[in-house]
């Protein structure tokens, strides 16, 4: 029996070994059938240009790269801005009011077979009152699952394709930028610039954010494109490393965009513009290494100015300084109090150590004149 | 070699030879050898650190206890053996958004197993702690933090550059029902994959909320930008 076992658990092990080394992911999504050769962001989103009632049909694919059927929602809805004024797409359970309304989709269900995809047709219709600019809805694919209650958030996941529907009319395509924050976090420079699309169109803008000493010198500088979607302000988090040494900088952004009535993908006669955002002085900590650096030399540099201030008051005494002779019951006290000047000073001055003893006749050099302020402290 | 580990052996050497028979019979009968390699899609789940889907992804809260007032409960969506992923084989080669709202849309609350409890995730009166203008009559919000979250890029020709984290939210309806977990630029990997961990969650639950275990169905998207 053991003999079996052992047989059966031998031939089990390698069996297992293949399934557990190639399980992958799931991978449930979708993307444009039909993408326009001309327009390489097709490949991705859905590029349309309606005018008011009409109608146009595309399809889209529905993709399961997984090792088992699925059934697999396609649905429509609007889009919303999600924080940051990034774009999303709203939920099913939202209701449908703008672009999610005017698509209609030849199946809301499809089963896909494993490691295959289903073209899903689909027409969108522009209203007779569809608004002259950019429009935008998705196209949401989405595993169905029933879900059982667990306490906690539980997520569900889904791939939606952006639908950017141009309405044609008076179309305006402009951005203006709106502020600059900068926010240190351990040993990163959060810099996050926002711009306002002004027009009625998105644009494609390529930010740029640098961070300068204050004599001028770029210490990073960052540049992403990034979608600014119509009528929305735009923020973005650029992380860029924290400048060693710390101090006072300035930080800055700028974006450019083609300003030229170009459409999402179309690179055509572009009319590239750029705008300047505000800049912002910023102060920054030091690394803890630069610190102890920069301790350091500030220690040192007031030492060392001490010690120079010493040296140079010292060469001025022993030109303006003249003899004297110690008399019976004089002592440094006394001297110093006559001169208006510390006994400590009189002390270094002529090389006299403690006790601070003087002998009758001993000569030591005392100021010429006798200062006008007397001294703050005595010798107890 | 005891017994047992010569049936072992024998099993596997056995085991061998069939692999190798097998093998040779398919070289046999084909001499042009055709591969395809099927473009993926961009997608999100979640999966383990061997990168397998997990079926019902659920991230629990700290435990609380009934307060007559005004209380925060805080969690992650992330973890090490529960990670955000986002692949993009390609898909999408301007960028892209990955976002999280609630499933059942704005209108959405925490509920108990029997939908017979429920507190709000998107009312900001008083920062969740009580009932605003709203439909219903429930308070309580959701921040959602994903600056504290760390990304990290999991292939060997991808890196994390031109992808930016957002900033902490609360849900409020109708003026926030989206927070954004990521952008990616058009610069970023037009293929990679990447996830995130320790996405921070807080969510205010109003005082006197009945003792129960309650729950949300939350929605990660990703979209093409």
């Amino acid at each position: 029996m053991r003999t079996i076992l052992a047989g059966l658990l031998a031939i089990g092990i390698v069996i297992a070994i293949p399934a557990a080394a190639f399980a992958e992911s799931g991978s449930i999504g979708g993307r444009p059938a039909q993408p326009d050769p001309s327009n390489s962001r097709t490949k991705s989103i859905f590029v349309k240009t309606i005018a008011p009632n009409a109608t146009v049909n595309d399809v889209v694919e529905v993709v399961n790269n997984t090792n088992v059927k699925k059934t697999i929602a396609v649905y429509a809805t609007d889009s919303v801005v999600s924080s940051g004024g990034a774009f999303a797409c709203a939920q099913m359970a939202d209701g449908l009011n703008n672009v999610g309304k005017w698509i209609t989709l030849s199946q809301n269900s499809v089963e896909v077979p494993a490691y295959e995809s289903v073209k899903v047709p689909f027409t969108i219709t522009a209203p007779s009152n569809a608004e002259p600019g950019e429009q935008n809805g998705c196209i949401n694919i989405q595993e169905q699952k029933n879900t059982e209650f667990q306490s906690g958030v539980a997520l569900s996941f889904r791939t939606a394709i952006r639908v950017a529907i141009l309405v044609p009319g008076d179309i305006k395509k402009e951005i203006t930028p709106q502020s600059i924050s900068v926010v240190e976090k351990s040993d990163k420079l959060i810099l996050s610039p926002s711009v306002k699309n002004t027009g009625n169109v998105s644009v494609d803008a390529d930010i740029t954010t640098t961070v300068r000493s204050l004599f001028g010198t770029v210490q990073s500088t960052q540049t992403s494109t990034f979608p600014v979607l119509r009528g929305e302000v735009t923020d973005w988090n650029f992380e860029v490393a924290k400048p060693f040494w710390g101090g006072l900088y300035n930080a800055s952004f700028s974006a450019t965009y083609d300003s030229s009535s170009n459409f999402i993908g179309d690179n055509n006669n572009k009319v590239p513009k750029t705008i300047d955002g505000q800049s912002k002085l910023v102060f920054v900590t030091p690394s803890l290494i630069a610190f102890l650096i920069e301790f350091t030399l500030f220690v040192g540099i007031i030492v060392g100015a001490y010690y120079l201030y010493r040296y140079l008051s010292h060469k001025k005494n022993v030109k303006t300084w003249v003899n004297y002779k110690v008399k019976a019951n004089d002592n440094l006290e006394t001297i110093a109090m006559k001169k208006a000047i510390s006994w400590k000073l009189l002390a270094r001055e002529n090389s006299i150590k403690a006790p601070y003893i003087l002998q009758e006749d001993q000569s030591i050099k005392v100021p010429g004149k006798v200062n006008a302020k007397k001294p703050s402290k005595t010798k107890k | 070699m005891n017994k047992f580990t010569k049936v072992a052996a024998s099993a596997l050497a056995i085991v061998g030879v069939a692999l190798s028979l097998t093998t040779v019979t398919y070289a046999a009968n084909n001499t042009n050898v055709t591969q395809t390699i099927n473009s993926g899609t961009l997608v999100t789940d979640i999966r383990d650190a061997s990168r397998v889907t997990v079926a019902s992804p659920t991230f629990a809260m700290a435990g609380t206890t009934f307060s007559f007032n005004c209380q925060t409960t805080t969690g992650t969506i992330g973890s090490a053996s529960q990670r955000l992923y986002v692949d993009n084989p390609g898909a999408a080669n301007a960028g892209y958004t990955l976002t999280l709202a609630a499933t059942a849309g704005a209108t959405g609350l925490w509920n108990n197993a029997g939908v017979s409890q429920s507190f709000d995730f998107n009312d900001p009166t008083t920062a969740g702690c009580t009932d605003g203008a709203d439909a219903d009559a429930k308070g309580g919000q959701l921040t959602v933090d994903p600056a504290a979250a760390t990304l990290t890029a999991d292939c060997s020709s991808c890196t994390v550059t031109g992808i930016t984290k957002g900033t902490a939210t609360a849900y409020s309806q109708a003026v926030t029902d989206s927070v954004t977990l990521l952008t990616a630029a058009a610069g970023s990997d037009d293929v990679g994959r990447w996830y995130l961990t320790g996405i921070g969650l807080s969510q205010a639950i109003p005082g006197e909320q009945p003792n129960d275990s309650y729950t949300i169905n939350l929605t990660a998207t990703v979209t093409a930008s």
